[in-house]
């Protein structure tokens, strides 16, 4: 460490010229006309320059300064010009120029120095170079150069640096930054604990080899400037040879003159999400296949008892046997309704079931509830009475089959546990209707007379298999899955949930509030409004058959004319009812509605459907099939088709489908 | 006495279609047509072991019955769908021969001998 040496004044000689204490003058010995010029000459070149100068001789007096240099350290002329080395602002803790001037005087440094230094408010680059005449050291010229643009740009470079750089440390992400040439030249924690591949052994590699991506993928600096983020999935090889599925982006970096200089890829591992994936859908598809072949496995036998138990009834039985059959028919039926329940349970618990909004008049669908359940209450004795709110809209956009269900479930529940009194089912408008309203709340509630549910079932009630009562003497049977269903419907309706009140020997409120709103002008298609008698109004409908199978086809024409619409045109094969259902509509003569079987050779019924959906024709579409397995259901829906139902073919399904397409009643029309 | 297949259809279409009795003759003689077709298609699909054609036949077959009110005999069809969705020959071949003899009894009250029967 050069040692300090207290800085010593120097004196004007008679010339006024700044002699050293030796005596020794600082000019070389030329002409005065000759220095007198060339003074001026150094004088004007020094102020001139952009950098700040100093003299400074061996004693360490500032013989000379320029302006810049005064600028730069915010002092004047006087408080520096004569005086020592430290009136220049060079002695830190990092840096003393008096240190090096006595490095210099004394012989042991030649060599200019260069620091950086903080000088005054600015950032400087300093440099001392000695100068020497005839070998002997007379002074240091002290340069100083303004780089505070240049060191804040570095700091604000370090800055962004540092910032990205702890953006890449924790993102839950790998990152792999490569150059243009696809050599990798920054990763993250986390790509070494994905890939195993730590910096020492990942920078300066080409991406590729690196991680043996199938199906390998382009440099991402290659990518177009501007072009969006490239998303895939591909497996890559880790460092100990597992192969691992990834899910990445990638794109470009570019410099500032928008050209690719690199490329960046994020990635995660998807290997345990994939898997997981995979064996859920695998489970979903053996509980798919299993309800399936529960369904058609039941349901045909089930259907043959009821349809042999209904052909037995018509025979001369006796009261006796009579009685039997009815109790074989009604032990079917109750049958068919755990398995639906099963079913419904199970479409709703792994996401499958769809709600499908509708026009729908609240009083046509309160009537229709009336007169469903009348024969059970009025078999028990009870008064059911139903109440509509005035001041809700004639139409409401909902689920009908849905709200129907569940408002049928908890009526049966209210007439199945009450034993005197009344069930009744109020609809309440919560608010006043306005146009500034776009949808209303709608409470629903179902009460009963009944026996009530204790207190400490009440939490319980809505939980699958749950149900009131000793579970060793239940009168009222079931599968306890109603009003877990029925819960589980209201939410996918809209509601919060499905909600109770009782008291035990004084009845039941069960109620749940839809928030409702009225369907688009025009599209108030009073679908619910029917409660003409069933088959009544079907001669205006003009209908397709689509069936392959000539007995099927002629079979359903001869319902359809049973039921009072004019003889349906047929088509033998898919194609064929495409041809068809395509030239009626650009004759603007479009069927009513078409009967299509799902499975027909060539085009089947659900290519059928995508096409005219993709024609944007309306028409509604009934598919037909032999089947009843839940994903058919599904797979219908989602080629378009707008009502389904298996064979065989009912009048009474048949009937109720085709009421959905009637046109509207005249007003007053009921 | 226990009823016949086709007593069981007739009444079918009679009692759950409400189809005059005239049109239900009528709709079983169109049955009969399409059954012995199908069954023919059936027998010969099933012993040339074309597994695709019985699986498409089977379940022609299987709306037709269901259709005809007889659903024990849908029962047998699906059986022969199932065997043949599967991949299994033999248990088609076997099936489709049950099922052609289960059928063979709706086309006895007609006096034609069946096609497929032998």
């Amino acid at each position: 460490m050069p040692s300090r040496r207290r800085p010593v004044r120097a004196r004007p000689d008679a010339r006024n010229r700044f002699v050293s204490q030796t005596g020794r003058s600082l000019a070389p010995v030329v002409p005065a006309v000759d220095q007198c010029s060339r003074y001026a000459r150094l004088t004007s070149i020094m102020a001139a320059l952009d950098q700040g100068i100093a003299f400074v001789n061996p004693d360490g007096l500032v013989l000379e300064v320029n302006d810049r240099y005064l600028d730069l350290c915010r002092q004047s002329r006087a408080n520096i010009l004569g005086h020592g080395l430290a009136s220049l602002g060079l002695e830190t803790e990092d840096y003393q120029a008096s240190a090096f001037l006595d490095l210099f005087r004394r012989g042991v440094a030649h060599a200019a120095v260069t620091f950086n230094q903080r000088l005054g408010e600015r950032d400087v680059t300093v440099k001392l170079q000695p100068v020497r005449e005839a070998d002997a050291f007379t002074g240091i010229i002290v340069s100083v150069i303004d780089v505070t643009a240049l060191v804040e740009a570095r700091v604000s470079v370090e800055r962004e640096k540092h910032y990205l750089e702890q953006v890449i440390t924790i993102a839950g992400a790998a990152i792999c930054i490569v150059n243009r040439e696809d050599v990798v030249v920054t990763i993250n924690d986390e790509f070494t604990a994905i890939t195993g591949y730590d910096r020492e052994t990942a920078l300066g590699r080409p991406r590729q080899s690196l991680l043996r991506e199938t199906p390998p993928s382009p440099c991402p600096a290659a990518a177009a400037p501007g072009s969006a983020v490239q998303k895939r999935q591909s497996q890559i090889l880790t460092r100990d040879r597992r192969r691992l599925t990834i899910l990445k982006n990638a794109a470009s970096i570019l410099d500032a003159q928008g050209e690719p200089s690199g490329g960046i890829e994020s990635f995660v591992d998807v290997t345990d999400l994939i898997r997981a994936r995979l064996e859920a859908e695998q489970t979903s598809r053996l509980k798919s296949a299993f309800l399936a072949n529960m369904s058609h496995e039941i349901r045909t036998p089930l259907n043959a008892i009821m349809g042999l138990a209904q052909l037995l009834n018509r025979t001369g039985l006796t009261e006796d046997q009579r009685e039997c059959v009815s109790t074989m028919q009604a032990a079917g039926e109750d049958l068919l309704v755990i398995l639906n329940d099963v079913l419904d349970f199970s479409r709703i618990e792994s996401g499958r079931m769809e709600v499908r909004p509708a026009s729908v008049s609240l009083a046509s669908l309160l009537e229709t509830l009336r007169r469903i359940m009348m024969p059970a209450a009025m078999e028990k004795g009870l008064s059911l009475e139903t109440d509509l709110d005035p001041l809700l809209p004639r139409h409401v956009q909902v689920d009908p089959v849905r709200l129907k269900q569940v408002l049928l479930n908890l009526l049966q529940n209210a007439i199945k546990f009450t034993e005197k009194g009344q069930v009744s089912l109020s609809v309440r408008c919560l608010a006043t209707p306005d146009l500034s309203r776009t949808s209303l709340p709608v409470r629903f509630l179902v009460r009963d007379t009944g026996a009530g549910i204790p207190a400490a079932m009440l939490d319980r009630i809505f939980e699958p298999f749950v149900q009131v009562g000793d579970p060793l003497n239940r009168p009222q049977g079931g599968t306890g899955l109603g009003l877990s269903i029925a819960n589980r419907l209201v939410r996918l309706l809209g509601a919060p949930a499905l909600e109770v009140t009782s008291q035990e020997g004084h009845g039941s409120v069960f109620s749940f509030t839809l928030r409702l709103h009225e369907p688009e002008a025009g599209r108030c298609i009073p679908e619910d409004d029917d409660v003409r008698p069933l088959g009544l109004g079907f001669d205006g409908l003009r209908a397709l058959v689509a069936e392959d199978n000539a007995f099927n086809r002629f079979l359903l024409g001869k319902i359809l004319e049973k039921i009072g619409l004019p003889a349906p045109d047929n088509a033998p094969d898919g194609a064929r009812a495409l041809e068809m259902i395509l030239a009626q509509e650009e004759a603007g003569t479009p069927y009513d509605v078409v009967f299509m079987d799902v499975r027909m050779p060539g085009l089947d019924g659900l290519e059928v459907c995508r096409r005219v959906r993709e024609a944007h024709i309306a028409t509604p579409i009934v598919a037909l099939t032999a089947q009843a397995a839940p994903d058919d259901a599904a797979r219908c829906r989602e080629a378009g088709m707008t009502a389904y139902f298996s064979k065989p073919y009912r009048i009474s399904d048949l009937e109720n489908v085709l009421r959905g397409f009637l046109p509207p009643l005249p007003s007053g029309g009921n | 006495m226990r009823e016949s297949p086709r007593e069981t259809a007739l009444n079918f279409l009679v009692g759950e279609h409400q189809l005059p009795r005239d049109m239900a003759e009528q709709t079983l003689a169109l049955a009969d047509t399409v059954l012995r077709d199908g069954l023919s298609r059936l027998k010969a699909a099933a012993e040339a072991g074309d597994l695709a054609t019985c699986l498409e036949t089977a379940h022609g077959l299987k709306g037709n019955l269901l259709n005809l009110g007889l659903p024990e005999l849908a029962q047998v069809a699906h059986a022969v769908v199932a065997a043949a969705r599967s991949g299994e020959a033999a248990a088609s071949r076997r099936l489709a021969a049950e099922l052609v003899r289960s059928v063979v009894p709706f086309f006895a009250a007609t006096g034609e001998e069946s096609p497929v029967v032998g």
